[in-house]
């Protein structure tokens, strides 16, 4: 074991797929005008921390500097951009400020069997206003995205983290009791569930929503019918679901209907949520692609008041959803990609041939090792998904055979000078 | 190879060991699966169907079962609470299946009284167990200097030889540990089968799930 567990080398062959999926996810995330940020790997423990909640505080890698002073991985992309955006941005008042984000971030291991302890994140955040049009913008950007990368079948659930907090606030519980419940219906533990409603004093009508919680999930008649159960002596609720509403129209309205299912029984892992959030999936992985949401009060932590919104992809769940999706196509070579084989004495005219096709914007590799046989060069070819092989056997350019590994057929081409 | 069918529903993941005949027990008195056409003392197949091939089965070793669920190759399992407490895996718990009741406890074969005298005074405790994560957590709980010795198997031989003070064990009738002097000191929790589905199955096939929850719900024996 050279390599510290949950952390991974990745070799060319997935560094090619990885670029070409981060390329596409970067694409529309520009194309919408959110714009490159980076923060520092490492941060400060004492300040980074006002940020984040209890369960990634415990979660991350704490390191000692030279000085003393405890220093941290960075466990997201979401604090620190909400640390620049208290600290350092000029944000007059209607100022808006869209980013997006490629990078890796560190959390200690969580006993998830397939969790990595660094893992590669792509996200955008879209601080300064507080609407539900900003709400669908983030969420539509991060539907265009995963479609961009490839991704088929997938749905996104949208809920509302203030909903279920206004349902938690009237609760008339003791505040011990409070958090258990909450815990216990965040890690969706039906059967201690179950047990406190035996065991707390609440009336039916609340042990009622508290149970039907989980179980409202689907279109847009979820909300009527949560309506008809809170009826209106829930203010706080009833304004939450008008969010989620309104968010869903919005995304309706971009032709994203088919990708949203509403589901109030949502409850990410992060304390920061305040308002809309969701999470992405697709079917045969156990847990969630992406996800995200308002976080309103997390810049406020770090000394002024953004309201923000954002959305994270996880790449590396990402990259094993499209492989398995796309695990029964064969890959084909990559028809921009060149071999070139010639004899030693005819090293001036490859070179040419070489830069000729470079030019014009082909990978072109060239035969470094004059004992390979012309078999061996093309099991190396076919190695790393090379499509053509040019075999120079003279100095005139227009005697060149061009051999496709794809098709199997030679045909001679004309290298020389442009006419 | 994995077999594609368009009929199937959705596949459950059942532990093999003490627990697997009652369970297939329960599977068929429900009803709801049709007709599951295996024998427990003959067959080895680890992949099987039920007869219109709806249901998937897969048979997994009982600590790796949370591990087939959570990864998502099985929307739906069954584990013991004791596995789940330990290996404290990401799917959500749906069902107390009633099946493998039994409980955890500490036990020594020094007096009652002497034990609790070392945890009283914050002394180290050596604890043998199987369970280091459930060990651990009750040590916090309960404010005991534990330190944390852990065992395979055989875990009430600890004590005896001197290793440990005390044991973190399953019990389910007391026999061992009487025969082998150990008495129980507290009851740390207790212990049942739970069906247990992952995050994503649980959104996907919501409904699905909920039937399979509501017709097992109707035959567990409390």
């Amino acid at each position: 074991m050279n390599v510290i567990k949950g952390f991974q080398d990745i070799l060319p062959v997935d560094t090619e797929k990885r670029r070409i999926c981060e390329n596409r996810l970067k694409e529309i995330f520009e194309k919408w005008g959110y714009q490159e940020i980076d923060t520092p790997t490492l941060e400060y423990y004492d300040f980074l921390v006002k940020g984040v909640g209890p369960e990634l505080k415990e979660r991350m890698f704490k390191l000692l500097n030279p000085d003393g002073e405890v220093i941290v991985l960075r466990p997201d992309m979401t604090t620190p951009i909400a640390r620049i955006a208290a600290t350092k941005l000029e944000l007059k008042d209607k100022n808006i400020h869209k980013y997006y984000y490629l990078n890796s971030v560190f959390r200690k291991l969580n006993g998830n069997t397939d969790d990595q302890q660094e893992f590669h994140q792509a996200g955008i955040e879209l601080l300064g206003l507080n609407n539900r049009l900003a709400d669908a913008e983030v969420i539509a950007a991060t539907i265009q995205a995963l479609i961009n990368a490839g991704l088929k079948n997938f749905y996104i659930d949208i809920g509302s983290a203030r909903f279920f907090n206004s349902i938690m606030d009237k609760l008339p519980l003791v505040s011990e009791h409070k958090k258990e419940l909450r815990k216990t219906i965040m890690n969706k533990d039906f059967v201690l569930l179950e047990k406190l409603m035996l065991l707390y004093d609440m009336s039916n009508r609340d042990k009622e929503i508290i149970q039907h919680l989980p179980h409202w999930r689907g279109g847009e008649e979820v909300l009527g019918e949560v309506e008809e159960v809170i009826k209106g002596d829930n203010h706080t609720a009833a304004l939450a679901l008008q969010d989620v509403r309104e968010v869903y129209q919005h995304l309706k309205i971009y032709g994203f209907e088919r990708y949203i299912i509403i589901d109030l029984g949502i409850i990410r892992n992060f304390d920061y949520y305040t308002g809309i959030v969701f999470e992405g999936y697709t079917g045969y992985m156990g847990s969630p692609i992406c996800g995200g949401g308002r976080y309103d009060s997390l810049c406020r932590k770090f000394g002024r008041d953004i309201p923000s919104t954002g959305a994270a992809i996880g790449i590396e769940k990402l990259e094993r959803a499209l492989g398995r999706q796309n695990s029964k196509s064969k890959e084909s070579l990559n028809s921009r990609k060149y071999f070139i084989r010639y004899q030693k004495d005819f090293i001036q005219s490859a070179f040419q041939v070489a830069e000729k096709l470079r030019k014009q914007g082909n990978i072109v590799e060239m035969e470094l090792d004059f004992e390979n046989s012309r078999e061996q060069n093309i099991n190396y070819a076919l190695t790393k998904k090379i499509r053509y092989l040019i075999d120079i056997q003279s100095e005139d350019l227009e005697k060149i055979i061009k051999y496709d590994l794809e098709t199997k057929q030679e045909e001679k081409v004309y290298y020389g000078k442009d006419q | 190879m994995e077999k594609t069918n368009k009929n199937l529903i959705m596949t459950i993941a059942l532990p093999s060991g003490r627990l697997f005949s009652p369970i297939i027990g329960m599977l068929k008195e429900s009803g709801y699966f049709g007709v599951i056409d295996y024998d427990e003392k003959t067959d080895r197949r680890l992949v099987f169907y039920n007869q219109d091939e709806t249901f998937r089965f897969i048979i997994t070793k009982p600590k790796d079962n949370p591990t087939y669920v959570e990864c998502g190759v099985a929307d739906i399992g069954i584990a013991g609470k004791d596995i789940l407490l330990e290996e404290r895996k990401n799917v959500y718990e749906l069902l107390d299946l009633g099946l493998g009741k039994c409980r955890i406890v500490m036990a020594a074969s020094r007096l009652k009284e002497e034990i609790e005298k070392v945890i009283e005074q914050r002394l180290p405790l050596k604890i043998a167990t199987k369970y280091p994560n459930i060990s651990r957590n009750y040590c916090i709980q309960k404010g005991i200097h534990g330190e944390i010795i852990n065992l395979y198997g055989s875990i009430e031989l600890a004590p005896q030889v001197g290793l440990a003070d005390t044991i973190v064990d399953l019990v389910s009738t007391g026999k061992t540990l009487q025969q082998n002097n150990l008495k129980i000191i507290e009851e740390v929790t207790t212990i049942s089968a739970r069906l247990i589905t992952n995050r994503i199955s649980y959104k996907t096939k919501h409904k699905q799930v909920h039937q399979v929850v509501t017709a097992l719900r109707k035959i567990v024996v409390n």
